[in-house]
């Protein structure tokens, strides 16, 4: 044992000599070492800047906002502020949260009754309703005022149905289907019942039941069904030609009964509202008198609105007007009516856009109503945007909906107005760059990825060949 | 302007103090990574590598007043670690394809240098972690609490690794069994750690 280890291992550590590295090594390792500071400091900042982002993407659709003054009954469900065409569009999901409201969005190249029913979550995300993709020559779907029930013509078997969103039960109605059947599908076994086509179903206040316009039997005769969520179902003949409008309680129905008139030698229409029993009594209220006529081309089954306290009656008419320089407007003519004494208290005009060649828009355009005050969609170059009493300024939207969806129907739940808005980075902007912030987020991301992965590359290269 | 690069530029430290602390302390860094790797342009690649790793942190590692230590450690841990993580580890140069080489029988001279090259053939044979702790122990003089903190491992692990370092040592080369561990114990042939 002559030497130790340590005393060897000195030994070979010495046949290094005694020449240390040159400077221009040391000089070296310090640039390379500067780079790496930067690129790590660089790197630092992306991650504080993403988790910015991120966090105000995440949190900020959290976020309340009360742009409107609550409905009787506390608060509703909440509202989405943005409206974006989702990447990838699936069905309905099973269960989930009360929704928003439903929409209606035309497909590109199509009539605009071609196209897709929405389901609006509470946050704007979008899935598809399963039932009939028409406007106008399906059945019309409807949701309840506290968005957790929704009703329309199941897409598969041409029947209708009541689903809850929530726990995602659902009620069959196997003797009511669509009174125009998509497709030719179930043309072979019509239904008993057929719900009418343009002609909006109401859910009741306290969302148990839901009142369908229908024909019964080979004749077509025209009744209203009332369909329970407990699956009931209750006729309610109809005397008269009666459009629906809404629930005066929930055992009582209000209805419109239009009358074909004439005033300065064209055709017009006189209006008397009725509250209909569940058991089809009929009860009729004073009149509608209009300060100026309702024009029959203008008034649909989509015209009436009733007010969440049931004391006004509006209606929303679609017209053309002629302007002093010339040009004609499209637009949204609204009638407010108090229904106790049948008098006007609201005359409201909304343009829409110049072109009086644009078909009217107000049979996608349902009035939503929080409490005393009203909200209008409006559909505009930048979409589908929902103001109050139809300012559709973008900084007073409610709403805003991007154009790729081409909605042409918005109808929130009841409740909907009088919950938190969801809002978002973006809040109420209709630029086009805030439509696809999330593809330049996911563009960008990939882009700094390939461009660290070239960089590493490159420089491991050139170590290599240095 | 000038007043926020000087300040900014004391903040990342100067390139100077970091070529000073090359050229004193290169060498000896450079001798314990030839222990680590056997090879001179390993030695050197390793060494740069740490010295890169320090220039990046070198204003923080100078405040704490001690770059060594922190060059040592880094030196180290990228011997255990960072080089495993290589997609093509360096090969360990060793002077025969197998067993040990030829002893020479003349002259201390020659002795010396054979007990050089079957050192260095018997580290080569060690893992990263047994040479790591074998060049901490034996040629840096640390204790094995010392040890542990420098590998970040338990002191435990560094009695099993030494003990497994130095019997696979004896084990690859028998001749080296003539030399003492020079910390008052000797290690068996079965690699069990006895005294003298």
């Amino acid at each position: 044992m002559s030497r130790t280890l340590a005393e060897a291992l000195d030994d070979l550590a010495e046949q290094v000599g005694t020449t240390g590295l040159s400077g221009d090594l040391a000089s070296a390792a310090w640039q390379r070492g500067r780079r790496r500071r930067w690129r790590a400091r660089a790197a630092r900042t992306a991650a504080v800047a993403a988790v910015v982002v991120a966090a105000a993407v995440l949190a900020l659709p959290g976020s309340s906002v009360q742009r409107m003054p609550p409905a009787d009954g506390g608060r509703g469900v909440g509202y989405p502020e943005r409206i974006a065409k989702p990447w990838r569009l699936g069905d309905l999901p099973r269960n989930g949260e009360p929704l928003a409201g439903l929409a209606f969005g035309a497909t590109e190249g199509h009539g605009p009754s071609d196209g897709t029913w929405y389901a609006v979550a509470q946050d704007g995300d979008l899935a598809r309703l399963p039932t009939t993709p028409d406007l106008l020559d399906a059945a019309v779907p409807a949701i309840s005022a506290d968005g957790r029930q929704v009703a329309y013509v199941d897409r598969d078997t041409q029947r209708y149905v009541i689903r809850d969103v929530v726990s995602g039960s659902v009620t069959r109605f196997p003797t009511v289907g669509s009174a125009q059947v998509y497709g030719g599908a179930a043309e072979s076994s019509p239904a008993p019942y057929r719900a009418e086509v343009q002609s909006p179903a109401y859910f009741a206040p306290d969302g148990r039941h839901v009142a369908v316009r229908a024909l019964a039997g080979a004749a077509g005769a025209p009744l209203l069904l009332v369909l329970g969520v407990d699956g009931s179902l209750r006729e309610v003949p109809l005397a008269e030609d009666l459009n629906l409008a809404g629930w005066l309680g929930d055992s009582e129905l209000l209805a419109l009964e239009p009358r074909a008139s004439d005033a300065e030698g064209r055709p017009t229409v006189d209006l008397t509202p009725v509250a209909v029993g569940l058991t089809g009594q009929i009860r009729r209220l004073p009149g509608l008198r209009s300060d100026t006529p309702v024009w029959r081309s203008t008034y649909t089954r989509w015209s009436p609105s009733l007010s969440p306290d049931h004391r006004t009656l509006t209606l929303v008419l679609g017209v053309s007007r002629d302007y002093p320089d010339g040009q004609g407007r499209t637009g949204i003519e609204l009638l407010g009516f108090d229904l106790e004494s049948g008098a006007q208290t609201l005359d409201g005009w909304s343009a829409v856009g110049v072109d009086t060649d644009s078909p009217p828009l107000y049979s996608g355009t349902p009035l939503e109503w929080r409490a005393d005050t009203w909200a209008l969609p409006r559909l505009e170059a930048e979409g589908l945007r929902l103001g109050p009493e139809g300012d559709a300024a973008p900084s007073r939207a409610l709403v805003v909906t991007d154009p790729r969806l081409r909605l042409t129907r918005l109808d929130l739940a009841d409740d909907a107005l009088s919950g938190p808005a969801h809002t978002s980075l973006w809040g109420t902007s209709v630029s086009a760059l805030s439509w696809r912030g999330a593809e330049l987020l996911v563009l960008g991301g990939a882009a700094a990825v390939a461009l660290a992965w070239w960089t590493r590359r490159r420089l491991r290269t050139r170590g290599e060949a240095g | 302007m000038h007043r926020v690069a000087d300040v900014k530029r004391g903040m990342e430290g100067t390139v100077e103090d970091f070529e000073r602390f090359v050229q004193t302390r290169s060498v000896g860094l450079l001798r314990t990574a030839f222990l680590l790797t056997g090879d001179r342009h390993l030695a050197e690649d390793l060494v740069q590598d740490c010295l890169t790793r320090l220039a990046q942190h070198w204003a923080s590692v100078q405040r704490q007043g001690n770059p060594e230590a922190y060059a040592r450690r880094a030196l180290y841990h990228r011997a255990v670690d960072g080089w495993r993580a290589r997609r093509s580890r360096p090969t360990l140069l060793t002077s025969t394809d197998g067993g040990p080489p030829h002893r020479a029988d003349s002259g201390d001279q020659f002795a010396e240098s054979d007990q050089r090259l079957l050192l260095r053939d018997a580290l080569a044979r060690l893992t990263p972690k047994q040479r790591a702790v074998v060049v901490l122990r034996f040629y840096e003089d640390r204790t094995e609490t010392e040890t542990a903190a420098i590998l970040g491992w338990s002191v435990s692990t560094v009695k099993t690794s030494t003990r497994g370092a130095l019997a696979r040592l004896r084990s690859s080369s028998p001749e080296l069994a003539d030399l003492g561990v020079g910390t008052g114990f000797g290690v068996a042939a079965d690699g069990k750690v006895v005294a003298p």
